[in-house]
C-alpha cells in the first residue's frame, strides 16, 4: 500500500485536503465533485442526481470535517480499512465545518455527493427528505450491527420511513473548568448539580479587579446546543421545535428565563461584556475565554476537552451541564450524534455500507480515531476502549454510556427552516447580551422570528 | 478561422456569465432549495424580501450606508493623494506603488484578518490611542455602533485604484490653464474647484460609477470580519452576505437568486442615476 499523498491548497473559508489511500492522487469523483460545486457555485445550472448504474465499486470518498488532526486520525483509520479490504481505494476529503456544510450543499445540488459523507444532526432532515441519501433500513442487522447502537441510536437518523444516517460518536454537553483556579477558591465542581449552583460557583470565581469572569457567556455561542439542553430540562414533552416543524416547541417563558439568567450574571460582572465575548471567539479556540486563563467555566462539547487542554499549561477539568431544578428527572443531557450517511447515488453501496459498519463497530479504528469526534455510538466499542483512555477521556466516555443507558427521547429531526431559526436564537441572545433590546422585547422578536422561519 | 479565436470568449460568456445569469432568473422564481425542489412560485420570492422580511431590508440599509459613506470618502481620499503626487514628487513611482498596493490586498482574506487584529481591544488603533493618553477604548469591531465603520475605513484605505486613474487625469490637464489662472490672480484652492474638478470631471464620474458598483458588491471584508454572521446584531450584515447566508446556510436559493436580481437591479438605478445626473457636473472636452 502506498502513503498517502497530500495535496493541499487554501480556499476562501477554510483548509481542504484531499489524501487518496493506494496512491491514486486526487480521485475522479473528487474531480468531479469539484467540478459540481464550482458549476453549481456560478450557475446553479441544470443539476440532477444521477442513478448508479452499479453498487459495487470500491473506489469512494469519504468526506467529513475538522481539522488537519482529525483528518490524521482517520486517514490511519481508512488505511487499517483498506488493509482488511485489498482492491479498496479510499479518497478523504475533509474541510473546516462551515466551508464542508457548504460544499456538501452544492455537492448534492450537482448529484456528486461524496460516497460517504459525515452527517451534521443539523442537517440530515434536509438531505434525507430530498433523495440525496441511501436508505439502510435494508442494511440494519444485515450489512451493519447495529448491535452497539439500540433502538436510540438507529432513531438519530430515522427520517420518515426511512434510516438514513447512523451515528458513529455522540458528544455531550459538559463544563469545562480550571482546575488550578477552581481549586485555589476552594470551589468543587463536582457539587454544582443545578444552574443556581453554577451561578453561585461563577460568582465565587469571579475576579472583577484582574478582569477575570466566573464563566463565558453561552448565548453569545456560535452554536445553541446548550440552549436547547435547557429548553428539555423543562419536561419530556418541552422540545426545540413542534410536532409538525412548524413552530417553536417551548413557551417563551423557557427562552426568557434561559436569557434573564445569563443577563443577571453578565450585568453582576461574572460573565465578560458582549464585545469581549464576541472577540475571543472570532479567532477560533487559541483566543477562548478559557484557553487564554480569563474565565473559570465554560459550558462546551466534551470532545472539545482535548482541544482545550491542548492549547492550555494547567489541568482543564469537565463537569456535567448544571439541570433545571424541579425539571426533568431524568439525566438527559441532550447528546449530539455525529452521524455518518451514504450518498444515495453511490456507484460502491457495497463499500460504503462496509465502512460504515467499520467505523461504528470495529474497536481497532476507535483506538485510532479515539474521542477526536465524540465517544463512540456503539456500547461495545465503548466498552473496549474505556480502559485504553486517561482517566479524564474515561469520564466523558461514561457519561455517554450512563445516559445512552435510559434514553428518554430520540434525538430530533430538525425541520426545514431550523437554520434561520437558530440564526434568530443567536441574534436575539446578541440584542440582550448588547443592550439593544430587554429580555421580553428580544423574545417577542425572536417568537415572530422563529414562526417566520420556519414556516418560510 | 475568426470563430475558432472566439471560442474561448463565447464558452465564457455563454458559460459562466450568461448561462448562470439566466438560471439563476429562473431560479428567482421558484422555491429551490439546493437538495432538489424547485417549485414555481411566481413572484413570491420578490414579495417576500419587501414584505416580509426585515433582515433583507435592514441588509439593504447597512449596505446602503456603507456605500453612501465609504465612496465619496475613498474618491475624496483618492484624488487628495493624487493631487500631491502630482506636484512632480522625487520617487514618485514609489509612492504610486506604495499606495497602489492596498488596492490589491484589500478584499483579500489576510487583510481582513489583519483588520480584526488591528481593530482589536488590544490592537494598534487602541495602543496608538492609549499612547495619546485614550483609554479604555472598546473593540471597534465587536462594537455595533463601529463595526460597520471600520469596514468602511478599510475601504477608504482602498484608494489606491481610483488614485492611478485620477493621477491619469491630472497628467491630462492643460498646464497653461493653471499659469494663466495664476496670473489672474487665483489662489491654489480657486484653481482647484475653477479648473482641476471641472477638467478630472469625466474621471471623477467613471471612478464614481466603479467604486460604487464595487461597494454595492462587498462581501470577503464582511464574511471574515465577522465569521460569516454580520455580528454584532447584524452591523455588518451586507446584502451579498445575507445572500450568501441565504443561499448556502439556509438552503433558500430561490430566495437568494431573487436576491441577486434585486441587487442587480438597484445597481443599475443607480448608475442611471449617476448618468443622468452627470450632464449637470461632468465636462468633456470640447463641451460648451
Amino acid at each position: 500500500m502506498n502513503s498517502p499523498r497530500p495535496s493541499q491548497f487554501s480556499t476562501l473559508i477554510g483548509e481542504r485536503m484531499n489524501i487518496t489511500t493506494t496512491g491514486a492522487g486526487l480521485s475522479r469523483r473528487g474531480f468531479l465533485g469539484g467540478l459540481g460545486a464550482l458549476g453549481l457555485g456560478l450557475g446553479l445550472a441544470a443539476c440532477s442526481s444521477g442513478g448508479s448504474a452499479s453498487s459495487t465499486s470500491t473506489d469512494l470518498t469519504v468526506a467529513l470535517w475538522g481539522d488537519a488532526n482529525r483528518a490524521k486520525l482517520y486517514q490511519s483509520a481508512i488505511d487499517l480499512y483498506v488493509q482488511k479490504h485489498e482492491g479498496t481505494t479510499l479518497s478523504l476529503e475533509y474541510l473546516d465545518l462551515t466551508a464542508y456544510l457548504e460544499r456538501l450543499a452544492t455537492s448534492a445540488a450537482a448529484g456528486s455527493l461524496p460516497d460517504f459523507i459525515w452527517m451534521r444532526d443539523t442537517h440530515i432532515g434536509r438531505y434525507a427528505a430530498s433523495g440525496a441519501l441511501l436508505d439502510l433500513t435494508p442494511e440494519l442487522g444485515n450489512g451493519i450491527d447495529t448491535a452497539g447502537l439500540g433502538d436510540a441510536g438507529v432513531a438519530t437518523g430515522k427520517v420518515g420511513d426511512g434510516v438514513f444516517a447512523l451515528p458513529s460518536h455522540y458528544v455531550a454537553n459538559c463544563t469545562l473548568y480550571d482546575q488550578t483556579v477552581l481549586q485555589s477558591k476552594g470551589v468543587d465542581y463536582s457539587q454544582v448539580k443545578t444552574w443556581d449552583d453554577y451561578a453561585d460557583a461563577a460568582t465565587e470565581l469571579t475576579d472583577k479587579t484582574a478582569g477575570f469572569y466566573g464563566s463565558y457567556d453561552p448565548t453569545l455561542a456560535a452554536t445553541q446546543n446548550h440552549f436547547e439542553a435547557w429548553i428539555r430540562q423543562y419536561g419530556d414533552d418541552v422540545e426545540v421545535y413542534s410536532a409538525d416543524g412548524t413552530a417553536p416547541g417551548f413557551e417563551p417563558v423557557v427562552f426568557e428565563e434561559w436569557l434573564s439568567y445569563w443577563d443577571k450574571l453578565r450585568k453582576a460582572g461574572v460573565l465578560p461584556a458582549a464585545d469581549i465575548q464576541i472577540e475571543s471567539q472570532s479567532s477560533g479556540w487559541t483566543n477562548d475565554l478559557l484557553v487564554t486563563s480569563r474565565a473559570a467555566l465554560r459550558l462546551a462539547s466534551a470532545n472539545h476537552l482535548t482541544i482545550v487542554q491542548g492549547l492550555r499549561q494547567t489541568p482543564v477539568g469537565m463537569g456535567v451541564m448544571p439541570q433545571k431544578a424541579g425539571g426533568t428527572t431524568d439525566t438527559w443531557r441532550f447528546f449530539v450524534p455525529i452521524l455518518v450517511s451514504i450518498a444515495g447515488n453511490t456507484d460502491g453501496a457495497d463499500t460504503a455500507v462496509s465502512l460504515m459498519d467499520f467505523f461504528i463497530n470495529d474497536t481497532a479504528a476507535a483506538e485510532l480515531t479515539r474521542l477526536n469526534q465524540g465517544a463512540p455510538s456503539s456500547s461495545t466499542v465503548r466498552d473496549a476502549l474505556v480502559p485504553k483512555l486517561k482517566p479524564q477521556e474515561a469520564q466523558f466516555v461514561q457519561l455517554i454510556s450512563d445516559e445512552m443507558a435510559f434514553p428518554r427521547r430520540p434525538f430530533p429531526i430538525r425541520p426545514a427552516g431550523s437554520e434561520a431559526f437558530n440564526t434568530a436564537i443567536a441574534r436575539t441572545g446578541e440584542e440582550v447580551a448588547y443592550g439593544r433590546q430587554s429580555v421580553s422585547a428580544a423574545v417577542a422578536w425572536f417568537m415572530g422570528e422563529a414562526q417566520r422561519a420556519l414556516r418560510a | 478561422m475568426a470563430w475558432l479565436f472566439l471560442i474561448p470568449w463565447l464558452v465564457g460568456i455563454g458559460g459562466i456569465t450568461l448561462g448562470p445569469m439566466i438560471a439563476s432568473l429562473y431560479l428567482s422564481f421558484t422555491d429551490y432549495n439546493l437538495l432538489g425542489r424547485r417549485n414555481f412560485v411566481g413572484l413570491e420570492n420578490y414579495v417576500r424580501a419587501f414584505s416580509d422580511d426585515p433582515r433583507f431590508v435592514h441588509a439593504a440599509t447597512v449596505t446602503l450606508e456603507y456605500v453612501l459613506i465609504s465612496v465619496p470618502l475613498q474618491l475624496a481620499f483618492a484624488l487628495a493623494i493624487a493631487v500631491l503626487l502630482n506636484r512632480g514628487l522625487r520617487g514618485l513611482a514609489l509612492y504610486r506603488s506604495v499606495y497602489y498596493l492596498p488596492s490589491l490586498l484589500g478584499s483579500s482574506v489576510a487583510i481582513a484578518l489583519l483588520w480584526r487584529q488591528i481593530f482589536g481591544s488590544e490592537g494598534l488603533v487602541n495602543q496608538a490611542l492609549a499612547a495619546a493618553g485614550l483609554t479604555g477604548m472598546p473593540n471597534w469591531i465587536a462594537t455595533p455602533e463601529f463595526a460597520l465603520g471600520t469596514l468602511i475605513v478599510l475601504n477608504v484605505w482602498t484608494f489606491g485604484s481610483p488614485m492611478i486613474i485620477f493621477l491619469a487625469g491630472l497628467r491630462q490637464v492643460p498646464h497653461e490653464l493653471y499659469e494663466a489662472a495664476a496670473v489672474d490672480g487665483a489662489g491654489a484652492w480657486t484653481r482647484f474647484w475653477r479648473i482641476t474638478i471641472p477638467l478630472l470631471s469625466p474621471v471623477i464620474f467613471f471612478n464614481l460609477v466603479l467604486q460604487m458598483i464595487h461597494s454595492f458588491q462587498a462581501f470577503t471584508q464582511a464574511y471574515i470580519i465577522s465569521g460569516g454572521t454580520g455580528q454584532p446584531v447584524d452591523s455588518t450584515l451586507f446584502y451579498t452576505l445575507y445572500l450568501y447566508q441565504k443561499a448556502f446556510t439556509d438552503f433558500d436559493m430561490g430566495y437568494a437568486s431573487a436576491m441577486a436580481w434585486i441587487l442587480l437591479l438597484v445597481i443599475a438605478l443607480f448608475t442611471w442615476l449617476a448618468f443622468g445626473t452627470s450632464r449637470k457636473w461632468v465636462f468633456y472636452a470640447g463641451e460648451k
